[in-house]
This record gives C-alpha cells, sequence and structure tokens, in this order.
C-alpha cells in the first residue's frame, strides 16, 4: 500500500482503482487507518480560514482603459498625495462605458445576526451580485467594507442565500419589482 | 481562457490564505495579493490562461520575499499599531495562529506545497505546473509535508 494515497484522498486525486486499495487497507490496516484520520483532522484544522476579513486588492493601474472593461472601479483615488492611480475591483463590468477612474468610499456594511449561517450582500454597486459578508467573531455581527461612487445606491441582504431584506438600520428605503424592499444609500464624496 | 476579473471574485480569498499560510503576515499577504492581480493584468491583459498561472505568480512573489528575507517573518497578523487594522484583530482566529506557526517551521517547499493544496482551488497537475515539477513528484511531496506538519504540530501539543 502507499501510504501517500491517504494524502491524494484528501485532495480527492485518486482514481477508481486507487480508491478500492485505499478503502481496502483502512479496514485491513489500523495503522493506516489511524494515519488517515489524523491526517484527514490535520487537513481539515489547515483549510480552516485563517481570517474572517480578507482584505480587498487595491491594484495599481497601469491603463484606465484597460481595466474598465472588466474592473469595476469603485474604489479610486487616494487623494493628491498619490502618486498612482489605484482600482479597488469588485466585479466584472462589462462592455462598460467607464473611461475614467472615478473616485469611491470605503462603507462598512454590517448587520447584527447571531441566529444564521450566511449573510449576503447584494447591491446596485455589485450589479446585484451577491457578495459574502464575513462574521465578526462570536459577536453575532456581520460585515463587509465596499468601496462606492458617490451617489445613490441600492442594496439589501441575503440571509442563508434566499431570505432577503432591507438593512433595519438605514431608514432609506423603496420597494423593488419583485414586492421586496432595498435600503438606500447616499454616498458623499 | 479566463477573465482576470472572475478570477478576482472567485480566487481573491484563496490567494490570500494561500499568500497568509505561506508568510504568516497580513499586510505581507494583502501587498503579495495585491501585486499578484497587479503584475497578472500586466502580463497578460485582462485575459489569462489558468488560474495556474495567478498562482505561480503569486508563489514567485511570496517566494522571492521570502528568499530575501534575511530572517525569519514574524507572526504580525494582529501586532500593529494601526488603528485601521483593529479590525483585523476581531478578524484573524486566534487558534489559526498556531497553524501558521507551526507551517512556518516548515521548510519553504513544505509550506507552499501544503499552502497550495489547503486552497482546494487546484489540482496537483495544477500544482505541478506552478511549481514546475511533475504530478507524481506533487503526489509524494505533498504527503512528505503532511506528515511533517502532523510531527511539528505534535511537538507543540497541538494534536
Amino acid at each position: 500500500m502507499t501510504e501517500h494515497f491517504i494524502s491524494m484522498f484528501i485532495d480527492d486525486e485518486l482514481d477508481l482503482d486507487q480508491k478500492i486499495e485505499f478503502v481496502e487497507s483502512l479496514h485491513s490496516d489500523a495503522f493506516f487507518k489511524t494515519e488517515a484520520v489524523a491526517l484527514l483532522r490535520q487537513e481539515k484544522r489547515l483549510r480552516d480560514d485563517p481570517v474572517q476579513l480578507v482584505p480587498p486588492a487595491v491594484v495599481r493601474s497601469v491603463s484606465p482603459r484597460r481595466w474598465a472593461r472588466w474592473l469595476s472601479p469603485l474604489l479610486i483615488g487616494l487623494g493628491s498625495a498619490a502618486a498612482a492611480v489605484v482600482l479597488f475591483w469588485m466585479t466584472m463590468l462589462p462592455n462598460s462605458d467607464i473611461d475614467a477612474v472615478q473616485p469611491a468610499k470605503i462603507h462598512r456594511f454590517i448587520i447584527y445576526r447571531p441566529d444564521i449561517s450566511s449573510v449576503q450582500l447584494t447591491g446596485s454597486f455589485t450589479g446585484w451580485q451577491p457578495t459574502a459578508m464575513h462574521r465578526i467573531g462570536d459577536s453575532g455581527y456581520w460585515e463587509v467594507e465596499m468601496a462606492l461612487p458617490g451617489g445613490e445606491h441600492r442594496f439589501a441582504y441575503l440571509l442563508e442565500g434566499s431570505q432577503r431584506i432591507a438593512d433595519p438600520t438605514v431608514p432609506a428605503r423603496e420597494r423593488d419589482d419583485f414586492g421586496g424592499e432595498n435600503s438606500i444609500l447616499r454616498v458623499a464624496l | 481562457m479566463k477573465i482576470l476579473g472572475t478570477l478576482y471574485q472567485d480566487h481573491r480569498e484563496r490567494l490570500f490564505h494561500y499568500l497568509l499560510r505561506m508568510t504568516a503576515d497580513y499586510d505581507l499577504s494583502r501587498d503579495l495579493m495585491q501585486e499578484s492581480f497587479t503584475r497578472c493584468l500586466e502580463r497578460y491583459g485582462d485575459e489569462i490562461e489558468t488560474m495556474a498561472l495567478l498562482y505561480r505568480v503569486a508563489r514567485n512573489l511570496a517566494v522571492d520575499h521570502l528568499r530575501k528575507a534575511a530572517r525569519s517573518e514574524p507572526l504580525n497578523v494582529v501586532e500593529t499599531a494601526d488603528p485601521v487594522s483593529l479590525d483585523h484583530q476581531l478578524m484573524v482566529r486566534e487558534q489559526y495562529r498556531d497553524v501558521l506557526g507551526a507551517l512556518q517551521t516548515l521548510s519553504l517547499e513544505d509550506r507552499e506545497l501544503l499552502s497550495l493544496v489547503a486552497g482546494e482551488a487546484l489540482s496537483y497537475r495544477d500544482m505541478a505546473a506552478i511549481l514546475e515539477t511533475s504530478e507524481n513528484n506533487i503526489k509524494v511531496r505533498v504527503h512528505r509535508a503532511r506528515k511533517r506538519l502532523r510531527g511539528q504540530l505534535s511537538k507543540r501539543g497541538e494534536s
């Protein structure tokens, strides 16, 4: 028995014949089984996310027109002191007419929902694509930071991937076309 | 052919976690992630052949940085006086620092193997392309690296 089959099992790299051999070894070799379980537990721990908030990538732009085809320049411009224009990537804007870098402001979305396992943010600034929010420790709060251009934006939270709610802390709302409510956020730069 | 923007959406978090496992440094990982996307854009434009290229760029940047560092990198995941980074203190999982610490005791080769495979995005074939070696070599080396990590965690009384 080749011991590295354990790692190939962990990494979904076994073919069918190897899977047969692997399962037979688990049943016939106690040491092999112990080793397999220990490495599986170790890998589970290793694959756990080290942090709960992954920073956004702020990427130097060399050609705004080139970027504009596929990037949403939602965070841009670090002021006159910044020598380089930076772009914050949020999502693709195919066929966008954006030719120039737009200024933006970081906004933190935060919601208190200790009772559920996932919260996503969806809004006009993401093309209504859901974006995962991150749990803040055991506090029950979820958050995500977005770079928003100035102006008026609509957004809502998706609970457990399906239940859509407006932000309970934002009084400005409007009904959408599907009977739900969106919060309205005005960003001044 | 993949659109780099799609890769960003799909792999930003994985790439950051890969770099964090490699370096155990939150700020450095963020900088390397940004530099990786920037270089991919500069080198390949807005279309990139495979996501393995993105990881190869990131890996080369990380390895270059780590090799240049004369001493081992500190575990400054949460140690900073910058008030903005206080947020990060909330975000970093305390228990993961032990894993990061054990990873940093491994050789760079072991660490990069385990960091790549932990992202669950890359096959052994992808990893072989990134590390410019054979798939069979990856099969054996990943397992040996896992066993060495287990040894380190055992020494720390963590497994």
